[in-house]
């Protein structure tokens, strides 16, 4: 991981921002489809908002990622590849 | 092209995909169904995932008035991508292209109530809803609202090509010209 990498509460601060929604309604663990109830624009915005940091989010892998976890995860795997 | 013609039966046909579609869960037969994929269409596109061209869904633009600047657009998506957020994508390529090609003022989508929960944040940003036929629809033991909403063209152009323009410095398009 870079030391430029947010923590978890900054990264969920910031991705709740950009799709418009209070950041406590994102718990970390709920499946972000069905338990936080995202619908198809937020899923596209909340995406975009991950590339925005400089990591890109693979098709294959989007299918995988069910949780703020999981795109946390991804995000600080990423950037420690770079 | 003549080889999604196959694929698109299938798609429109699927069990969770025909009760929203234009079939609203009525048998087709494959003849009637390639009439109708032709039936007022402007334009049409069959959606592809950029990493290795698998075909994943349909948008279409149809019943288009030139004259008075406006006409309607659908897309359909393999089930498995529901809530993925791809629709959008597709969707925001799309409206670039259309935008771009034609003059139109307006882009109007009509969806059932329960299909509109999927896109309901977009609400103000990505479209108005201009009506609601309150209770239109029977479907799966009740009457649903059909929502009319309509993506503007002075909404658009603030920030959509800009969004497109990012969406397409990734790898590859993912969509291409059907028929």
């Amino acid at each position: 991981m870079t030391a430029a990498a947010m923590s978890i509460g900054e990264f969920r601060g910031y991705l709740a921002g950009q799709i418009g929604r209070a950041p406590e309604s994102i718990p970390l663990d709920a499946a972000l489809r069905t338990d936080a109830d995202l619908d198809s624009i937020e899923m596209f915005l909340l995406v975009i908002a991950v590339e925005d940091l400089g990591v890109q989010f693979p098709e294959e892998l989007l299918a995988h990622v069910v949780t703020l976890e999981d795109a946390y995860h991804h995000y600080v795997t990423q950037l420690g590849h770079r | 092209m003549p080889t999604d013609h196959d694929y698109l039966y299938q798609l429109a046909t699927h069990p969770d995909i025909t009760w929203r579609w234009r079939y609203r869960g009525q048998s087709i037969g494959y003849d009637t169904f390639l009439q109708q994929l032709w039936g007022g269409t402007l334009v049409h596109f069959v959606v592809e995932r950029r990493d290795g061209g698998q075909r994943v869904g349909y948008v279409q633009a149809f019943d288009a008035s030139e004259r008075h600047g406006w006409c309607h657009f659908a897309v359909m998506l393999d089930p498995m991508l529901e809530r993925s957020g791809w629709a959008i994508e597709c969707l925001a390529l799309f409206f670039n292209y259309v935008f771009t090609a034609w003059n139109f003022r307006k882009l109007y989508a009509v969806v059932l109530e329960n299909n509109y929960e999927e896109l309901h944040s977009g609400a103000g940003t990505w479209f108005i809803t201009e009506g609601r036929l309150a209770e239109h629809e029977w479907f799966a033991g009740r009457y649903w609202d059909l929502v009319f909403l309509t993506v503007r063209r002075e909404d658009w152009e603030p920030s959509g090509p800009a969004l497109v323009a990012k969406l397409t410095e990734r790898p590859a398009g993912p969509v291409r010209e059907t028929a």
